[in-house]
């Protein structure tokens, strides 16, 4: 839902508790299955001896965090989505979806991206990805992006129709995710 | 320790220090076999093999078999499999507003980003081989959009068509409703960034009634109390809003005047 993390501090968050190794190694082969790019990097991302914790949040929001830094977010049981740092950090992970440079301010206002925004000359969807599959939010002219969204309409849909609502913006630059990335916030 | 220490970093295609073991183990009992007969050698890498696999569970790796995802199947392909392990890109971000540096513009502080951007964009200048001057002017030129919109509040439209300059008045009125009741609204603070949805609340608390951010026909929002507050408004603006100019507060008297509401 929009505005997920548009508020986001230690209020929303209702348990930390450190997660049991078998649900750890549940989450973390899910989290592979999900990203499969990312495979030999997972050390990296959560080293094994790392605090691993699920926090739990408001509406039903779970937070996949390792020594302290929020690296997946998930909604209810959803796909996991990667916090915009992961995602900077590791741009494989997602599909590039890039919005013309007009779009850029309201993404960062927290607003979806309507589909001609995608049919921008400028824009580009990067592969065929059908509805509620994750990607990765660019825009024209900038190397990283500036947003984790959820597919509304497929790419095909997008490109036919051309109206309304084609990816939900989940997470986006500056949104309280954004800034209170660590549990210690 | 003295295991860890081994590892090089550009051998990409070693994924952990067990597969380290196993590859200097392996040429290192290869290479005895060159120089010394084969049977003594056979011996000893058994040994090894055995030594290693005990060696499993003491290793850096979770003790509840998070060994089963990486090592043992690295473990029999690990010479053959070139795939390099995934580096994580080094973004750099503006210690001001926290943003990629590419992205300060839209954080509203490029005044305070500007010194740190500028050294940025000059790095980046001399990587990509000299664009050192242009830079500079376009930086100028994101830096004077920014100024002009909270001024004027001009809006821009994703069209580029840009709306009229409105003026900046705060303006209270009171409307009646059902007789005996009065509203009174007050329009215009979302020009002076206030919060609708926070100043409402307020005003919930303070006056103990009920106030909504209401939608007006023209498209702007205003602020609606139930009751006539007019008065303790004024009263309490210096408290509430303190970044709002008295001078540009209105109220709606009588005769449909707005009247400037400080002396």
């Amino acid at each position: 839902s929009n505005a997920m993390f548009k508020k986001f501090s230690m209020e929303v968050v209702q348990s930390q508790n450190k997660t049991k190794s078998s649900v750890q190694r549940a989450i973390r082969q899910k989290l592979e299955e999900q990203f499969p790019t990312l495979e030999g990097a997972w050390d990296d991302i959560m080293p094994p001896k790392s605090d691993f914790m699920a926090v739990k949040c408001q509406n039903h929001i779970t937070l996949i965090t390792a020594d302290k830094q929020i690296l997946f977010f998930q909604e209810r049981d959803g796909p996991y989505s990667p916090c915009l740092r992961l995602l900077q950090q590791y741009p494989q992970m997602l599909p590039k979806m890039q919005c013309d440079i007009g779009a850029c301010k309201f993404i960062i206002g927290g607003s979806n991206i309507m589909c001609p925004g995608l049919t921008h000359p400028d824009a580009c969807m990067d592969e065929d990805v059908g509805v509620g599959q994750i990607v990765g939010i660019y825009v024209h002219g900038k190397e990283h992006p500036c947003g984790v969204g959820m597919m509304k309409m497929s790419t095909d849909a997008i490109r036919k129709v051309n109206k309304g609502h084609g990816i939900e913006n989940l997470h986006y630059l500056g949104d309280g995710l954004w800034h209170n990335h660590t549990l210690d916030m | 320790q003295g295991r860890r220490a081994r590892v090089r970093p550009q051998a990409h295609h070693i994924r952990n220090f067990r597969d380290c073991e196993i590859m200097g183990r392996k040429k290192r009992a290869s290479r005895k076999k060159e120089q010394h007969s084969d049977s003594e050698d056979e011996e000893n890498e058994e040994e090894t093999v055995e030594e290693n696999k005990e060696e499993a569970p003491d290793e850096p790796v979770q003790p509840d078999g998070d060994s089963d995802t990486g090592s043992e199947e690295s473990g029999s392909d690990n010479e053959e499999d070139q795939v390099s392990k995934p580096i994580g890109v080094q973004v750099e971000y503006c210690p001001k507003c926290t943003f990629p540096f590419e992205y300060c513009e839209y954080a509203g502080m490029i005044e305070q980003c500007k010194p740190g951007l500028m050294e940025w964009m000059k790095r980046k200048a001399v990587a990509t081989e000299g664009e050192g001057e242009i830079d500079e002017a376009s930086l100028e030129n994101k830096v004077k959009q920014k100024k002009k919109t909270p001024e004027g509040v001009e809006k821009m439209l994703p069209g580029g068509k840009v709306k009229k300059k409105e003026e900046n008045m705060v303006v209270i009125s009171v409307a009646s409703r059902q007789k005996r009741k009065a509203v009174t609204s007050i329009t215009g603070l979302e020009l002076f960034g206030v919060k609708l949805a926070d100043a409402a609340k307020d005003f919930k608390k303070k006056f103990s009634c009920g106030a909504a951010v209401v939608k007006t026909p023209t498209g702007k929002e205003q602020i609606d109390i139930q009751g006539e507050f007019r008065d303790q408004l004024l009263e309490m603006w210096e408290k509430q809003f303190k970044t709002i100019p008295k001078s540009a507060v209105f109220v709606v008297d009588e005769g449909k005047n707005k009247v400037a509401a400080f002396e």
